[in-house]
């Protein structure tokens, strides 16, 4: 498996475009083209084809790369004046799951900058004196929780957290992103692993919200942004995640998600695209790859053997296009290879290398003792199926399917919003692996 | 005068008694961003404002400038949301201003809101809302920020008004999606606007313009996905046969020139399950296809013919059928399409748990 060594040219793979060349097959022959290129010397066509086991994920120059912004960010990022909580996360999560700890200097201005972000009607806003945004609230909650000391966990405040999500609610049970904004699936996602990790989650802030997300569902199988509008993996894992926070995920189709979801791997290129007939982007091995665990363990759960599954999709294919395509030799990592890198690429190519590698799976047998948010520490790595390609040192941290922090980093945050409760749950997590 | 002009905003008579806010970071913060004078100066300005919650023709001037310089910053455009109503302002030349912007931002979630929040209010001012809720409830009810139109209930007079300002409307996005006919923003834009004004004519028109786009190119998915729409919503009484059946010859003519184009498929198993038909009904059509050469190497042909097999086995405890099935199975995973190897044997074990007739 994989798509870098195969029986036949590489060209065979290719798109077939039927004798009829469109806009779209004509983009999509050219970036094959280009991923051709930096797949041809490790296959079989190269005079002297280099081993696969020689690829390398450079570690130190992604940290490197990412920590530069830390401490300065060149004038035009301020297009991104209304994201600072995103940054943060972005940065602060590829620092983590490389491994890379980050030293209390950097935790304490951390803190500081949450604080000073974190709006008075409850939330988060983008910056400084910004109205509260619940995309930008996830991030800062999962900054905090990355952080992960009583310090940082108490910067938020919990109770106008649960105030300004309650105020963003609709009664269809979708959310806007923020007071008078655009409602989206984004919304459902943001909200509910805000309100989990924080232990606030109400029935009023639930009521209806699987509904809502099941109508997003459309006819391709995806999940769309709002009902009616095209399937689209960035919004299909918010939906599937929020569902999964919701304890609702069989509200949906299962055969055609499922078909749709492994639809998105690229034929050629080992990677995910986000929608039908769209080109392959390096941020969807998070957005579409982090459908497979959730979605093994809704097949378990209707009576599917997921293990024998391995996920639905080409693990290799997946980590040899993550490696070979999206990596800058000067650090941080990219859509694909004709684009340059930058901080939100660098986050979701690892986080999806990070899901590819390790295999989390569910402990269904654990589910009564850890109800509403807690299961969400039920989630744990079948290390029998871990699976590294290149170098064995590209081993990344593990991060949690659903959530996306780093899976210590939700323990220990449990460990503080849920108290006893959650410790009660890790304690058996743990007796359970060491007795499989 | 001219040197005025050439002032900026802040160091204008009129700004004089404004004391600027500077941006509280507190100290040493993580990712600062390196703003030009102009940005940081003008966002100061733009603090004091919101302190206050001045509702000034000035303060209108100053969220565009800061829109202009930072488009995604949400605060400022719900500002001159609250602005634009209290100060009772023409709403046209907004438009006009928003489509400027959309030209040089097509792909801001802020600037397609916005004209959705404008466009709702001169809806709601020239049409008071005539119900609560809109009779396409899939999208209105979710996206909403004024009343929806029922345009049933309207005049005559009023109803060319709406049909005029829906046009005029799907005009501007397609001007848009002229640019990049993928863009998500646009597309979930325009079918609110298709929705948000109830069962009007341009429902019809919305039908031949998908038709066109996937002429012009087949494997659009998001003209798939915008004809799913329109056919599903678009009237009153709902989807009927006749539709069904006319959208399954439509997919089927696309298919037989790009059969392994994944769009027109999912569009026919799609409408297919919509109109309650069995997926077996096309089997005489996937089998055919399977003598042509090209069709042959596609995948969508033999993933339908898997689909149909299956269904014919299990309806019919037919052994035969789990074999032909599994033949398609392995065909996908060994030949046709093997990135999808894990998938198509899943799919094959699944096969075995059929119960067929001894």
């Amino acid at each position: 498996m994989g798509v870098l060594n195969r029986e036949e040219d590489l060209l065979a793979y290719g798109y077939k475009d039927d004798g009829l060349v469109t806009d779209s097959s004509e983009v999509q022959v050219e970036t094959e083209e280009s991923i051709r290129r930096v797949f041809f010397p490790y296959t079989q066509e190269s005079p002297m084809p280099l081993p696969i086991a020689s690829i390398e994920l450079r570690k130190l120059r992604h940290v490197k790369y990412v920590l530069g912004a830390l401490d300065n960010l060149a004038s035009h990022w301020t297009a991104l004046d209304a994201s600072k909580p995103w940054l943060c996360y972005w940065i602060l999560h590829a620092l983590d799951l490389l491994g890379y700890r980050i030293p209390e200097r950097i935790a304490v201005r951390a803190i500081s900058t949450m604080r000073h972000i974190q709006s008075p009607t409850g939330g988060f806003g983008g910056g400084p004196g910004q109205e509260a945004h619940l995309a930008t609230t996830y991030a800062a909650v999962n900054t905090l929780a990355i952080i992960g000391t009583k310090e940082a966990y108490d910067v938020i405040d919990r109770e106008k957290l649960l105030e300004f999500l309650l105020s963003v609610k609709q009664k269809d049970g979708s959310f806007t992103m923020t007071v008078g904004g655009e409602v989206d699936v984004r919304g459902s996602y943001c909200a509910m692993s805000a309100a989990t990790i924080t232990n606030i989650v109400t029935k009023e802030l639930t009521v209806n919200a699987a509904e809502f997300i099941a109508r997003c569902q459309t006819y391709e199988g995806g999940i769309g942004g709002l009902p009616g509008v095209e399937a689209h993996a960035g919004y299909t894992f918010c939906g599937l995640a929020a569902l999964e926070l919701l304890g609702r995920t069989d509200i949906l189709n299962l055969d055609t998600f499922t078909k749709w979801s492994s639809s998105r791997q690229m034929s050629l290129e080992g990677g995910f695209q986000g929608r039908t007939n769209k080109l392959v982007d390096g941020c969807y091995a998070f957005w579409t790859g982090g459908i497979f665990p959730i979605l093994g363990k809704m097949l378990e759960t209707a009576g599917h053997d997921s293990d024998a599954l391995d996920f639905v999709y080409d693990r290799d294919g997946l980590q040899e296009y993550l490696l070979t395509a999206c990596q800058s030799k000067t650090g941080g990592l990219r859509d694909k290879p004709s684009k340059s890198v930058d901080y939100y690429h660098t986050c979701y190519c690892l986080s999806g290398l990070s899901l590819s590698q390790h295999q989390m799976s569910f402990r269904h047998e654990l589910r009564d003792i850890a109800p509403g948010g807690l299961s969400a520490l039920l989630w744990s790595e079948n290390h029998d199926k871990r699976r590294v390609i290149g170098s064995p040192s590209n081993v990344l941290e593990t991060t949690h399917p659903v959530l996306n922090i780093r899976m210590d980093k939700v323990r220990k945050a449990f460990s503080h919003f849920y108290g006893k409760a959650a410790e009660d749950v890790m304690e058996e997590v743990d007796i359970e692996i060491i007795r499989s | 005068m001219a040197e005025q002009d050439n002032m900026p905003f802040y160091q204008k008579p009129e700004w004089a008694d404004v004391v600027p806010i500077p941006q509280d970071d507190g100290p040493n913060p993580l990712v600062p961003i390196a703003y030009t004078k102009e940005y940081s100066t003008t966002m100061d300005y733009f603090r004091a404002m919101c302190k206050t919650q001045e509702k000034s023709e000035r303060a209108l001037d100053l969220t565009k400038i800061v829109i202009e310089l930072s488009p995604s910053h949400y605060t400022v455009w719900y500002y001159r949301q609250q602005l634009l109503k209290e100060l009772n302002k023409d709403l046209k030349e907004e438009l006009e201003w928003i489509e400027w912007m959309i030209n040089d931002h097509p792909k801001s979630y802020q600037i397609w809101h916005h004209r959705q929040v404008v466009i709702g209010r001169i809806a709601n001012t020239l049409f008071p809302a005539t119900s609560t809720t809109s009779t396409v409830a899939p999208i209105t009810t979710a996206q909403a920020t004024e009343a929806a139109v029922d345009f049933d209930t309207l005049s005559e007079s009023q109803k060319a008004a709406v049909h005029e300002m829906v046009k005029a409307e799907l005009d501007v996005i397609a001007e848009s999606l002229q640019e990049d006919t993928k863009n998500y923003h646009a597309w979930s834009y325009r079918q609110w606007v298709l929705a948000h004004f109830g069962h009007g004519p341009w429902w019809v028109d919305e039908l031949a313009y998908t038709e066109e786009l996937i002429a012009e190119d087949v494997r659009n998915n998001s003209a798939w996905n915008q004809r799913y729409f329109v056919v599903t919503n678009g009237k009153a009484e709902g989807v009927t046969e006749e539709d069904i059946q006319r959208e399954v010859q439509f997919a089927k003519s696309k298919i037989e020139k790009t059969p392994s184009n994944e769009s027109p498929w999912v569009y026919l198993t799609g409408i297919l399950r919509k109109g309650n038909h069995p997926v077996t009904e096309i089997k005489e059509f996937c089998e055919s296809l399977l003598s042509a050469p090209r069709a042959n190497f596609s995948p969508f042909v033999h993933s339908t013919l898997l689909d149909i097999y299956e269904v014919e086995a299990k309806e019919q405890r037919s052994a035969a059928s789990v074999e032909k099935a599994k033949e398609e199975a392995i065909m996908l995973a060994e030949k046709v399409d093997p990135i999808r190897l894990k998938y198509w044997n899943w799919r094959k074990a699944q096969l075995q748990k059929i119960d067929v007739l001894a």
